[in-house]
């Protein structure tokens, strides 16, 4: 689904690079982990498949399409959440909804049903009606996934995802994530919540100073390092590097 | 006190951002360069102002003079330093609300409500004490040099333009605050910041009738009248604000003990204002400032009888061009400096025209002289271009967008697309103010011909224009705020823009008054112009807005 290669990025003139030659591939229906200490390249990789960013060098693939070539087709496949959730404070939570349906052009019927069925499951259907100005943190982590989910794309990227939500929401959006590559999609998303990596990854890499330092299952990690935890095998590979 | 102390210097230095200035200009040399180049930009445009107070003032002194009467400036002086820093203490209150510095932090320290109070005045007073001293320093300098007077008048002089900006922003600080704090009892913040802010405008209207009276007039009969006669300026202005009479007298005095004795009581009393309203405000000015971003629930469920209403589908230009309107309107800060600016210049008129007859009869002494009837169609076309540059829609519309951007570049739209609804926004509210301009223009009974021309001349130039703001803020936008405020007010873009648009007034004035040729040829040149750089324009933006948009980081 995601082929990554080669892929490069250095931010402004000094020309530390961010993103040092990376190659990936996330295949359909996994559940794909990226792990990494603070600053290690995560929200670079993934605002360069999103097409915020441009990459220095290397291309990416998203269902066969360049993003380089094909930007609006890449991104109508990709349902995004940002580590950051400070967008439209102005708008209410309703107004944000309807604008990313029409983004998507999200027929009438479809767009009451998803919203309607999401924003009960995330409990914030009360408050959509508010300014997302008076959100606080967890509810506007809610409502962006919401917005991201809504049009049914086959591709989930998300960057820090559980950070802000409330356990019962971590709970049902791990539970959708599952779901949602059980079906045959995929999901992309960035944690350093080690215990939520190893229970729902299908496959990991980890990341550090823009390498990737390894690939595979969990399981298949473990066993290279002999080691039970992935906490413990997490620690040893960015230390020992 | 020293808490006080400290924190003003902390707010001072995140509203002035003077440190970070000399911290650019070690490692961001560009930064710096903006900034200062900003700077630059704005006393540009304000010197010819200052230039012709200047020009003024001299001559006020030469005809007071020859009456023995030139102590008279040194008053007036006073009462427009007095007025203007009232004026610039209510904006400056307000914008300090809007700027919310106080932020969690600030609050959550172990700080007296008396020194939270104290240190805010403290910062507004800053940017007072600039207006305050080109104001005084004009006006009394020309009457020092003029009257010779000693190296002991310009320390008074020093000390005035110290004392003056004191209690009009003590005033300030007394009428804010109580509004505020109901703001923030129902909750209405956003409005009761749109309503204080559309409370300066009268203020500021009245200021600019004085300056027009008093500085530009002809007449040195009828302005000694209008000064010294009973209800005249200083009569009036006397008895509304007696204490300026108080300072004038202290610095005509200067060199007696009577003088000095004046000048002591006032500054007494300028203090206990400020003791006065810390005692008086304090703990209101605290609990409006507290919860401030708190914003009225009004628990919107979403009730299957209304679903047609809510969930409607949108085109996707329609949708994009909803949302710049939305998010523009709906930030106080925006609107008053933008799209606000083309309702206020209907009420503003009818102001000039209530409180000053003899405007209207300028204005229609004016639109008989012939030639400027004749052109009428390229004067009202400049005046619409003014109008929609001053809603600095397009000149900030990717700084607007702040962090958010970066969210937006994520979704599937086309560049073109974005750009198309950025340019609507501005396209429409230009529309808007032309057909305002186009009004006054009926109303003043110019003929329909001449409207239309005017119009079309006035909007396609805005269309340029747009599309060049659209440009700059590409080039140099602000997206790293955490506060509205930053993206308009301390933005270059929107500055630049109208300085070009006065350079576009100042080659018509010099074109109109050079070249003698028929109104109607002139008419197709500006049509024909602007519409090929329109077509440039159009084919610059369309080749380049992909690389424009991925060049943004
Ligand atoms: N806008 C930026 N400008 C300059 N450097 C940046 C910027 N964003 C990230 N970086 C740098 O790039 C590296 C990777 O950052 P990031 O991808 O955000 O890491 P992560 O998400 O894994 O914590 C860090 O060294 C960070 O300092
Ligand atoms: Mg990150």
């Amino acid at each position: 689904m995601i082929r990554i290669q080669n892929l490069s990025k250095s931010y402004g003139k000094n020309k530390i690079k961010a993103l040092d030659g990376i190659n990936l591939e996330v295949k359909k229906g996994e559940i794909f982990g990226f792990l990494g200490p603070n600053g290690a390249g995560k929200t670079t990789t993934i605002k360069l498949i999103t097409g915020i960013l441009k990459m220095d060098e290397g291309n990416i693939f998203v269902n066969g399409m360049s993003i380089k070539d094909n930007p609006i087709e890449v991104k109508k496949q990709i349902g995004f959440v940002p580590d950051n959730p400070e967008i439209f404070n102005r708008l209410t939570g309703i107004e944000y909804l309807n604008f990313i349906a029409d983004v998507y052009e999200m027929g009438k019927e479809e767009r009451k049903t998803n919203i309607l069925k999401l924003s009960k499951e995330f409990e914030i259907e009360d408050v959509l009606g508010e300014s997302i100005g008076s959100y606080s943190h967890g509810m506007k982590q809610k409502l962006v996934l919401i917005g991201a989910l809504m049009h049914k794309p086959p591709l989930w990227i998300l960057d820090e995802p559980m950070v802000g939500l409330d356990p019962k929401a971590a709970f049902t959006l791990k539970n959708m994530m599952r779901e949602h590559a059980d079906k045959g999609n995929t999901v992309f998303f960035s944690t350093h919540v080690l215990e939520v990596a190893e229970k729902i990854c299908d496959r990991i890499a980890i990341i550090k100073g823009g390498k990737i330092i390894t690939v595979g299952t969990v399981e298949e990690l473990k066993n290279k390092k002999h080691e039970e935890s992935l906490e413990k095998l997490f620690l040893e590979l960015i230390e020992n590097e | 006190m020293s808490k006080a102390l400290s924190l003003a210097k902390i707010y001072i230095s995140s509203t002035y951002g003077i440190k970070r200035f000399f911290r650019n200009l070690k490692y961001n040399k560009k930064d710096a360069i903006k900034s200062a180049g900003l700077f630059f930009l704005i006393l540009l445009s304000l010197s010819s102002f200052f230039g012709m107070m200047l020009y003024s003032y001299i001559r006020m002194y030469d005809f007071l003079g020859k009456i023995d009467q030139q102590g008279l400036i040194v008053t007036i002086s006073i009462i427009f330093a007095s007025f203007f820093t009232f004026i610039l203490g209510m904006i400056t209150v307000i914008t300090g609300y809007f700027m919310n510095q106080e932020g969690d932090i600030i609050l959550s320290l172990p700080l007296r409500k008396r020194d939270i109070l104290l240190a805010k005045y403290i910062n507004s007073y800053v940017t007072e004490l600039i207006a305050s001293a080109v104001v005084m320093g004009i006006g009394l300098g020309v009457y020092g040099v003029k009257s010779n007077e000693g190296i002991l008048f310009y320390l008074i002089l020093v000390i005035a333009s110290l004392l003056v900006p004191i209690i009009p922003l003590v005033l300030c600080y007394l009428i804010v605050i109580p509004l505020m704090k109901i703001g923030n009892l129902t909750k209405k913040k956003d409005l009761l910041m749109i309503l204080s802010g559309l409370l300066v405008l009268p203020f500021a209207i009245g200021y600019q009738y004085l300056i027009n009276k008093v500085l530009v007039n002809n007449n040195p009969q009828y302005l000694i009248e209008f000064l010294t006669k009973q209800n005249g300026l200083i009569d009036v202005f006397g008895r509304v604000y007696y204490l300026s009479i108080l300072l004038s007298k202290g610095i005509l005095g200067y060199n007696t003990f009577q003088g000095i004795l004046y000048i002591i009581a006032f500054l007494i009393l300028s203090v206990s204002f400020v003791y006065l309203l810390l005692i008086l405000m304090s703990k209101i000015y605290y609990s409006s400032i507290i919860g401030g971003n708190e914003i009225n629930k009004k628990y919107y469920k979403l009730n299957k009888s209304e679903n047609n209403k809510i969930f409607k589908s949108r085109g996707i230009i329609s949708t994009l061009l909803l949302r710049e309107i939305k998010l523009m309107n709906r930030e106080p800060i925006y609107l008053l400096n933008g799209p606000l600016v083309i309702f206020l210049l209907p009420v503003m008129m009818y102001f000039v025209l209530l409180f000053n007859k003899e405007s209207m009869k300028e204005i229609t002494v004016m639109l008989s002289n012939k030639d400027i009837i004749k052109h009428i169609g390229i004067y009202g076309g400049i005046i619409i271009l003014f109008l929609g540059i001053s809603t600095s829609i397009t000149s900030t519309c990717i700084s607007r967008e702040g962090k958010g951007f970066y969210f937006l570049k994520s979704l599937p739209i086309k560049a073109e697309q974005l750009i198309l609804a950025k340019f609507l926004h501005g396209a429409i509210f230009g529309a808007i103010g032309g057909i305002m301009v186009c009004c006054l223009m009926a109303y003043f009974k110019i003929p329909i011909i001449s409207i239309i021309i005017a119009f079309l001349i006035g909007n396609i130039l805005l269309f340029d224009f747009y599309i060049i703001g659209i440009i700059i803020d590409f080039k140099w936008p602000k997206l790293n705020w955490d506060n509205p405020q930053k993206a308009m007010k301390q933005n270059i873009n929107p500055v630049i823009l109208i300085l070009l648009s006065m350079g576009v007034m100042g080659v018509s004035f010099a074109v109109i008054s050079k070249i003698k040729v028929p109104s109607s040829v002139l008419e197709m040149v500006y049509i024909g112009i602007s519409g090929i750089i329109l077509i440039v324009l159009y084919i610059y933006i369309k080749r380049n807005i992909n690389q424009m948009i991925d060049n943004l980081v």
